[in-house]
């Protein structure tokens, strides 16, 4: 079990610091995903032990968006200035010139498409995002993602489609 | 490899190499994350064997009534002095083994 999670807490709070855009967040729905696989499933067979944590991660995450919409509609009046801060953020980053891919700034253009493709990713609807990174970066067939996001198979072949579509659209120009 | 492929590449390569990268602290506070889920398992596993015992227990006391329910009516056979004997007896865990001590009469009729 402690090679297990290991070996898979990385991705799990990369993908938890995708979905909320908040370290300290992610690192709490990680460890709770962990306790939570150990105390419920440490017995069950090694082999369903991947689909299960990212089930019990998606829960946590889907649990967490939806308590902060509650927060946003009862705090809303304190939330709006961050998220203006933030997209004004954004927008300068927008504004400055992509510098060329094979130049000197190799490494700049690199970490500036990191930044778009991570963008990108932030900005897929939650369904989409898991299933994109269950599929794509955990490696999940599509039967263990519709274990993990707790749907059906076709689901998951939807959102996979869906998310790849609007990735490529938002990511246009931005890629070599 | 096709747009799509190249666009999967893309991404779950940035995505690798921001696992890489991950900043010391954070490592260690995801080790610490771990090790205490791994150590919350084991007070679990011990607060389990009560409730491991208990339920032997109630399985038995279950079994014996279940025995007890469909076991073949029989006039039961007529108190002996020596079973008189054992129930005035202070003799409290020949009693409390007493279910113990009537099967293994029924083993002897048997045998």
């Amino acid at each position: 079990m402690e090679r297990f999670l290991a070996g898979v807490e990385r991705r799990a709070y990369i993908m938890s610091e995708i979905a909320t855009g908040n370290r300290d967040e992610a690192l709490d729905i990680v460890q709770d995903a962990m306790l939570r696989l150990v105390q419920r499933y440490a017995e069950r067979p090694h082999g369903e032990w991947r689909p299960l944590f990212f089930h019990i991660l998606q829960n946590r995450i889907r649990d967490w968006h939806r308590a902060q919409g509650v927060r946003r509609r009862l705090l809303g009046w304190l939330e709006r200035p961050r998220a203006e801060d933030g997209e004004t953020a954004a927008d300068a980053v927008d504004e400055l010139p992509a510098p060329p891919a094979d130049g000197p700034d190799h490494g700049l253009a690199r970490e500036r498409l990191g930044d778009e493709l991570e963008r990108a990713l932030k900005a897929l609807p939650r369904r989409q995002q898991q299933c994109f990174l269950l599929r794509a970066w955990e490696g999940l067939d599509t039967a263990d993602t519709a274990r993990a996001m707790g749907c059906s198979t076709g689901s998951v072949k939807t959102h996979y489609a869906r998310a790849l579509a609007s990735l490529r659209q938002h990511l246009e120009g931005h890629r070599p | 490899m096709s747009d799509h492929q190249r666009l999967v590449s893309d991404i779950t390569r940035h995505l690798d190499r921001r696992v890489t990268a991950l900043d010391g602290a954070t490592a260690t506070r995801l080790a610490a994350a771990r090790r205490a889920a791994l150590e919350d398992r084991r007070p679990h596993s011990r607060r389990g064997l009560p409730a491991l015992a208990g339920g032997l227990a109630s399985a038995g006391v279950a079994a014996l009534a279940a025995w007890l329910w469909l076991a073949p009516a029989s006039a039961p056979p007529p108190l002996e002095a020596s079973d008189l004997e054992l129930l005035t007896s202070e003799d409290y865990e020949t009693i409390e083994q007493l279910d113990f001590v009537m099967w293994l009469g029924t083993q002897d009729e048997m045998g």
